[in-house]
């Protein structure tokens, strides 16, 4: 008896604890990443995949400060002053944009630490490392956009970005040039462009093909390579060409808030990840809820026949407390949700961008008619003809303001920082003027006014990076210079 | 076995060669078991030896106990003697043989008496009787008082006195005189004409020297050898003070210990902070051998024998990686030798909550002119976002905020406004919610303990049912615990235990929460006058719901009373502890045990909404479509009928353990302890929520299925997901292996060396094996110094002894991994698509915390046993204690967690104790715990230091665990801002955004530490005339606080007026003090102001306090009264607990230990919780 109770613990004993300890501690939380499964998993969360600039909706001209509104409700704007009026000693002060990039970067470069790691098909790897690499192009492109000044051959040795490459925490985190940081993008691009993914309704904001080609003529158009820019999108084009006519969205009308003189419409269906027109899904959460659309933008619509303006812009916005009647807003299909991820419209006018350069004005005003038929209520539009512009400069500019109208809080800051720098120098280099009271950053002195302005060459078109991070890297990184 | 003090990981070779080595010596054991299976007998021999001598050696053999009087012994002959192997019954015949004494085996217990006299059968005359004085001592020679001395068969009898002294008049000169005692064995002495009697007592079997016994878990060690600190309290003290649970009974009765509540449960600390992982704080809790999965919920205080603490190294690092916050170990009570049952019930009743400390808010009035306030200045906030159209407005704001609305809108007029203002104005909360949301807590415990012991077998049965309704009305709670444990001989080599426990518990938790009512404005009402429930604050503003709420199918109207009503919330808890084990006896000293703990506890929560609940009445009114056109709802996606949401929780531990233990004298200088343990220990915790039962309907038990997934709300066209369909699921599974073994060796019962080792592994989530295993070891040395010859002979000095130790334990901190880890959540809404999140994303450099412990400690006891204690003094220095760090946000996160910090925590501990005989009847005792204890933190190597993290007690380097800063606060400015002062001397004012900079140091100035440095515990009391009287003070000292204090908070868009803390009175009448008064109209930033204001310097008050904890009176029914009735004893008892009457150091009368600024939390206002009010317990234990 004795015996053999004794024999029965060395038996347990000798067959090991190691495997008593293997026992993962716990399901689905706190998983090891195991498996190519996981790593979808993760790239499946869509949530981060957000864009969340807060700068991009409030720094550029279709945005406007209008004193009489602030008076109106001061409130409504104070903690956007930084933003609008682009003020670097608070803007470093803010942290979000820059993590939340990061978050979505710490996301690639985990799948990309991981792949040797786990099991899984080659072809399952092949696409999660596209995946990942197309991510790091466009996040780091978002970041590069935002936070270093305009590209230029004479910018490339200005600051660029610190790469975050992998996940260790020994990592070099000082700053690269422009250059090595836009050449590094590139080289995100190409593995990314290796994909032989094809674009899927269900996934759209994954990889594709398309996708990395729509982001890349993107890519080559900031960084003024027509040649390039053209290419992609006429290749994107070719794939896959469908517009969402915007009748459906707004006939019939679905509801109609009534308040103080204003009146708001939900459209039948909001958009999503599965807008018809993407390529690559992104959507930007517009935080202010009322981007406040500048006269200057409004007045390059037309305003009854245009869906862009009849149904994106509640003129007397009231809604919202927050708001006071007889200022407009911009509503996107009547969500926070704001289109930013590459689109065919996108592909279509840089297409048209791209051959009016080329002096192809018919194939130019061609592009821009297919796009604008669809935005404008049925039986409305007329078509463009060459005839309508005097010289390569108005169609240029026609297709810019094109550009404006499709997308005024998502593009518009990349779009004043390339022309500002474009070696071509076609178009006027823009300017970004505000009216508005003296704010020294802590109080608004209602006594006095002043003009605001970012001119081209602006040290300012560089957004400060988070000083929490150059104090926390210990001096690592370091802030762009304002004089 | 080659044990090094090792840092960082890589221990896997040594790991196993250990785990090579308790193989072979466990081989080596069973193989030298089955050459000596009966080896159980008794070997020795002497010449001319003392009979007590021979008595000592068969005592350590086979753990018979013998009891005999010293006069009787001294009529012994020294024997000459040869065992070897022999049976105790050989020896005794043998020993005996030709004394003039004789014997008799009681069980283990072996009562030597003088042989009878042979006396004439009749003699002529009575003798006459006689005065006897006498003194009864126990084995140690320390008086036993409170013993009973009776003459047989009489009524004469008295009690000892406190130094165990007795004096019985006119007692016949042959009369037998029975000694009985609490704790120990009746003895019967003849008088045989003799004056003077002393007589020693034996401790009951069962609990030999119990307070001499330091029991680990793994072991029980003779406390006067161990070289550990450790604390004990007894069944006496315990039953004492009557209550349901053990963790009030341990408050102030050790040294050392601090037990606190935080944030609404009992928490405990061992010599400081010693991590700063919040869920790894708590000291590891041991019942009879084996670590228990839920704390001290489980276990009844009547059926504990013991509570050690153990707090340094020597005691603790027997635990290793789960000891670094000390170990308590509960001794449930063993049975004692025949059958005894003891019954033991009380009633208590609370005082209700008191609103003005549980909810310090304004009163209406002027809770109201801070919304008008608001409201007025509104546009300057941005704090309201109602529009002007009514089903615009989704989100609830107050009802304050709700009227002036309707007036500027035009929608009533001044005159109706000011009607409906004034009528808030005039309205208390507070009366109906003492009414009808509260009462007074009412708890009911009965216990009843069976228990009998025989040569065999001895259990142990007991059950308590306790049933307590809650200080909430509509709310309580029931358990019914039972025990039952049974040790079994069943053979004399072999022991089998049994131990059951199981513990079936039903709340009801329906009725409001303190939240709940911290959710009501001042000016709200539960009911109106007619009696009829009043409108309160719902989901939705309430002009919304007044005037489009009839096109809805349910009244849309909110009441928290009505709602309590309409809910009944339930959880059931299902208990089930087994352990059982088989002692072998393998060879003289050598005991090999093996035992199986498995743990099975079960809540499931059933919480069920009517119809009728606001609850279900929301959601169908809410998730509609509606025709703008016709006003009609075309369609409802919420079934009609109740909802049901259910949830389950399961814990589930496996613990099998094996060890090997010796313990053997040799010659009579050497003795020898020593012990090797193997451990496996899986614990597993699943919890699921299922998906809400729709249209359940609790009598037919029917339900509805939802026609669809996706829903729209009447505000909007974006589409939503149901709620509640979503169930989650976790799993959790904590594995351990441990090998340890100790060793103590003593020489000349003077000297002892001691020292353990133990290897823990886990499965933590490692890329290299090895990383899993980490070693942990301790020496110590105790010198007996009063067993020294040169203060042997000092009179006054009864008992001094010197331990010193030294040894390390861990602590696992799971919150992080070493690889990146990942989390699966389900489908993402939006996508449809299954989706993960990185849940770390790993620290390969991480490593075990470890705390390496010095102590060195004096016990002593003085003059007759008067005066007696301890004192500690220790050094522990915890190393690689996981900290967060800040990090670049670049690198994905913002912070990460790495092993750079050290917490050193220093200390004294002084204990005193005493008992004083005032006169024969009256003695006086008093028992002093003072536990002083300075803490730093070393090494945290933090760049960043937010102003909202070092405002709130928070981890710091060079400064004690839980520091605090605040703003200096200046007053107002010359332009009438209040300002404050930086550090360099700069000022910025209430107005201005704070200076950002990495070290917000820099703008602040140290306020102090929230972790008291000095903790007191002092009971004293009377014993006299069979009462018992006994004081509980508690006191914490040294530290500061943070006050709660009016947030200038901006109302956002909820019904939350009622957070308005009362200070703004004196805010708006301008008499606060430490804080400004209102702020300009044309101030911006109010969040700002809110920032400062509930910061300042001004309000950190001291925390200092002492109080009255608890008055016990019991009263012991005197003999006489129990024979007449039956009964073996029986006792009443009276507890007052938490009078409230406190000394407190800060003039606010705050009471720092239920305001708890936390660590977690950054708001300083919002958690406060309830000071427990005054209860009183009326009670009666008996025994037959």
């Amino acid at each position: 008896m004795r015996l053999s109770i004794f024999c029965a613990l060395l038996l347990f004993f000798a067959s090991g604890c190691s495997k008593f300890l293997e026992e993962p501690p716990e399901k689905r939380n706190n998983l090891e990443i195991k498996d190519t499964e996981s790593l979808d998993l993760l790239l499946n969360f869509y949530n981060i995949t957000f864009d969340r600039s807060r700068e991009l909706v409030l720094a550029t001209d279709n945005y406007e400060l209008y004193k009489d509104y602030y008076d109106a409700r001061p409130s409504t704007f104070t903690s956007s002053l930084q933003y609008i009026l682009w003020m670097p000693a608070l803007l470093e002060q803010q942290t979000y944009y820059w993590e939340q990039q990061f978050l979505k970067i710490s996301y690639a470069n985990t799948i990309l630490a991981s792949l040797d790691k786990v099991t899984g098909s080659q072809q399952d790897k092949k696409r999660l490392k596209e995946d990942a690499h197309l991510l790091r192009a466009y996040e780091y492109f978002q970041l590069a956009t935002l936070f270093c000044l305009p590209y230029s051959e004479e910018n490339r040795n200005q600051l660029g970005l610190p790469l975050k490459m992998s996940l260790s925490y020994d990592e070099d985190l000082r700053r690269k040039t422009l250059g090595q940081t836009m050449d590094f993008i590139e080289q995100e691009l190409k593995l990314a462009l290796e994909t032989s993914e094809t674009r899927s309704e269900e996934a759209l904001w994954r990889v594709s093909k398309v996708g990395a080609q729509a982001f890349a003529a993107r890519f080559y158009l900031y960084l003024h390579d027509y040649e390039k820019a053209l290419a992609y999108a006429d290749a994107c084009l070719n794939s896959y060409s469908t517009l969402i006519n915007y009748e459906a969205y707004f006939a019939p009308q679905m509801r109609t808030f009534m308040s103080n003189g204003g009146s708001y419409t939900q459209p039948n269906g909001s958009t999503d990840f599965r807008f018809g027109e993407f390529y690559l899904s992104r959507m930007m959460y517009n935080h202010t809820g009322n981007a406040v659309p500048s006269q200057e933008l409004m007045d390059l619509y037309d305003k009854i026949n245009d869906y862009r303006y009849d149904a994106f812009m509640v003129e007397d916005y009231s809604l919202n407390r927050s708001a006071v009647p007889g200022w407009a807003a911009y509503m996107q299909f009547g969500s926070i949700g704001l289109i930013s991820g590459p689109t065919t419209a996108e592909m279509y006018l840089i297409r048209a961008e791209c051959r009016a350069r080329n002096n192809d004005a018919a194939g130019a005003i061609q592009d821009l008619n297919t796009l604008r038929r669809e935005r404008y209520k049925s039986g409305t539009y007329v078509d463009l003809t060459e005839a309508d512009f005097a010289d390569k400069k108005s169609l240029l500019q026609f297709i810019i303001d094109e550009r404006r109208r499709e997308f005024p809080f998502t593009l518009r800051w990349y779009d004043i920082k390339r022309i500002n720098t474009d070696p071509a120098n076609i178009l006027d280099k823009i300017t970004i003027t505000r009216h508005f009271y003296e704010y020294d950053g802590v109080s608004v002195n209602t006594n006095q006014m002043r003009t605001y302005t970012l001119a081209p060459g602006d040290k300012r078109f560089a957004w400060p990076l988070p000083r929490i991070d150059i104090q926390l890297s210990r001096g690592d990184i370091e802030q762009n210079p304002y004089d | 076995m080659n044990l090094r003090i090792s840092t960082r990981p890589g221990p896997a070779p040594q790991m196993l060669k250990a785990m090579k080595l308790t193989i072979v010596f466990l081989t080596a054991a069973f193989l030298q078991v089955s050459a000596n299976g009966i080896a159980q007998n008794i070997t020795f021999s002497g010449e001319n030896v003392p009979l007590q001598t021979v008595f000592s050696a068969v005592k350590k053999q086979t753990h018979y106990v013998f009891f005999y009087r010293n006069d009787d012994m001294s009529l012994a002959r020294p024997v000459t003697v040869h065992f070897h192997n022999a049976r105790i019954e050989e020896v005794l015949d043998e020993l005996f043989k030709g004394q003039p004494l004789t014997y008799s085996i009681k069980g283990k217990t072996i009562v030597v008496s003088a042989k009878p006299l042979v006396r004439p059968e009749k003699t002529e005359h009575t003798p006459p009787p006689v005065d006897i004085r006498g003194r009864v001592t126990d084995s140690n020679g320390e008086p036993v008082s409170g013993a009973s001395v009776q003459v047989k068969g009489t009524d004469i009898g008295v009690s000892t006195d406190v130094n165990g002294f007795f004096e019985l008049k006119n007692v016949p000169e042959n009369a037998i005189l029975v000694f009985t005692g609490a704790n120990v064995e009746t003895l019967e002495v003849r008088v045989n004409g003799r004056t003077a009697i002393n007589v020693t007592l034996q401790a009951r079997i069962s609990e030999l020297t119990e307070a001499e016994i330091v029991v680990t878990g793994y072991q029980k060690l003779d406390s006067r050898r161990s070289s550990g600190a450790f604390g004990y309290l007894g069944a006496d003290k315990i039953a004492s003070r009557p209550t349901t649970d053990l963790a009030t009974a341990m408050e102030g009765m050790f040294t050392g210990l601090r037990v606190y509540e935080e944030a609404g449960s009992t928490r405990f600390n061992i010599r400081g902070l010693g991590t700063m992982t919040l869920g790894v704080a708590d000291p590891l809790i041991v019942v009879d051998g084996f670590p228990v999965g839920n704390g001290l919920a489980d276990i009844n205080p009547n059926d504990v024998q013991s509570v050690h603490v153990l707090k340094d190294a020597a005691a603790a690092s027997i635990w290793g990686a789960r000891a670094s916050n000390g170990v308590i170990v509960i001794t449930t009570k063993k049975a004692k030798e025949g059958l005894h049952v003891n019954a033991n019930a009380f009633i208590g009743i609370q005082e209700k909550i008191d609103l003005d400390q549980a909810n310090p808010i304004a009163r209406s009035a002027d809770a109201l002119e801070w919304e008008k306030y608001l409201w007025e200045n509104d546009k300057l906030f941005s704090s309201f976002s109602i529009s002007d159209n009514v089903d615009g407005n989704n989100n609830p704001v107050s009802l304050g905020i709700t009227l002036l609305n309707l007036r500027d809108l035009g929608r009533i007029s001044q005159a109706e406004f000011d009607q409906a203002w004034n009528a808030l104005k005039a309205t208390d909360y507070r009366k109906d919610v003492y009414e009808h949301l509260l009462q007074n807590a009412f708890t009911q415990n009965y216990d009843i303990t069976v228990s009998g012991a025989s040569a065999r077998n001895s259990f142990v049965f007991n059950t308590r049912y306790v049933e307590e309704k809650s200080g909430y009305r509509y709310s309580w709670d029931r358990s019914l615990l039972t025990n039952f444990r049974n040790t079994y001989r069943v053979t004399k080599w072999l022991d089998a235990n049994l131990s059951l426990m199981a513990k079936f518990g039903r709340r009801n938790n329906s009725g409001a929460t303190l939240s709940d009512i911290k959710s009501i404005s001042p000016y709200e009402r539960l009911l109106n006058p007619d009696g009829s429930y009043a409108t309160m604050v719902g989901a939705h503003y309430q002009e919304f719901v007044d005037s489009l709420g009839a096109y809805f199918p349910h009244d849309w109207n909110y009441n928290l009373l009505q709602e309590i009503r309409s809910r009944d919330l339930r959880s059931e808890q299902n208990n089930l502890r087994l352990q059982v084990g088989l002692t072998f006896k393998l060879l003289k000293g050598l005991t090999f045990d093996t035992k199986f703990q498995f743990e099975n506890y079960k809540t499931e929560n059933k919480n069920y909404y009517s119809p009728e609940s606001y609850y279900v009445r929301d959601q169908r009114n809410k998730w509609v479509d509606f025709n703008e056109a016709t006003r009609q709802v075309t369609k409802m996606y919420i079934p009609a009928g109740g909802q049901l949401l259910q949830s389950f929780g399961t814990f589930r531990s496996y613990n099998f353990r094996n060890q090997l233990t010796y313990e053997r004298q040799f010659g009579s200088k050497h003795e020898l302890t020593a012990g090797v343990f193997t451990e496996i220990f899986s614990k597993i915790s699943e919890s699921y929520s299922a998906p809400t039962v729709y249209g359940y309907d609790p009598e037919r038990l029917s339900m509805e299925v939802p026609q669809s997934y996706m829903i729209k709300s009447y505000w909007g066209g974006t589409n939503y997901q149901l709620t509640g369909m979503n169930s989650s699921m976790a799993y959790q599974n904590d594995r351990f292996f441990s090998v340890l073994g100790n060793l103590a060796y003593t020489f000349n019962k003077k000297y002892t060396l001691s020292g353990s080792f133990r290897i823990d592994a886990s499965n933590l989530i490692v890329e290299d094996p090895k990383l899993r295993y980490s070693p942990f070891w301790s020496v110590g040395g105790n010198w007996k110094m009063d067993q020294e010859d040169f203060i042997k002979n000092i009179p006054a000095i009864d008992r001094l002894n010197m331990r010193l130790s030294y040894g390390h334990t861990g602590n696992v901190v799971l919150s992080t991994s070493i690889v990146p880890l990942i989390a699966i959540s389900g489908v993402y809404p939006l996508t449809g698509a299954p989706y993960a999140s990185i849940i770390d994303y790993g620290n390969p450099n991480l490593t075990w915390e470890r705390t390496a412990t010095v102590n060195l400690g004096v016990d002593y006891a003085f003059f007759r046993n008067k005066l007696f204690g301890s004192i500690e003094v220790y050094r522990k220095h915890g190393r690689d204690i996981v900290g967060a760090i800040d990090l670049p946000r670049l690198t994905g996160t913002s912070t990460q967690e790495f092993n750079t910090a050290e917490i050193l925590n220093k200390g004294v501990e002084i204990n005193v104790g005493t008992a004083l005989p005032i006169n024969r009847k009256v003695t006086w005792n008093a028992n002093l715990n003072l536990s002083f204890n300075k803490s730093k933190v070393l090494n945290l190597m933090l760049l960043n230091y937010n102003y909202y993290a070092i405002r709130s007690p928070h981890f710091e380097e060079g400064r004690p665990v839980d520091a605090i800063y605040s703003y200096t606060y200046l007053g107002l400015n010359d332009q009438n801002v209040p300002y404050m002062r930086s550090v360099n001397g700069t000022t910025y004012t209430f107005n201005d955004v704070p200076p950002v900079v990495t070290d917000d140091r820099e703008y602040m100035e140290y306020s102090g530490s929230r972790q008291p440095t000095t903790i007191l515990g002092f009971q004293t009391g009377f014993s006299a005339y069979g009462f018992d009287v006994n004081v509980i003070i508690n006191g914490e000292f040294g530290f500061v606080f943070r006050r709660p204090t009016f947030d200038y908070g901006i109302l956002t868009n909820s019904k939350a007026s009622s957070t308005i803390h009362s200070d703004f009175t004196d805010v708006l009448n301008n008499t606060a003090k430490g804080i400004p008064g209102m702020p300009p109209p044309d101030v911006l930033n109010l969040n700002n102001w809110g920032g400062y204001a509930q910061f300042l310097n001004t309000t950190i008050e001291k925390g200092d306090n002492v109080r009255i904890k608890e008055i016990n009176v019991s009263y012991r029914v005197p003999g006489k009264l129990l024979a007449a009735a039956g009964l073996g004893s029986a006792r009443v008892y009276f507890q007052l607990r938490d009078p409230e009457w406190i000394w407190l150091a800060n003039d606010k009368g705050l009471d720092p230990m239920y305001i708890f600024n936390s660590r977690a939390s950054n708001s300083a206002a919002a958690i406060t919780y309830v000071r427990p009010a005054p209860s009183y317990k009326f009670g009666i234990a008996f025994g037959l």
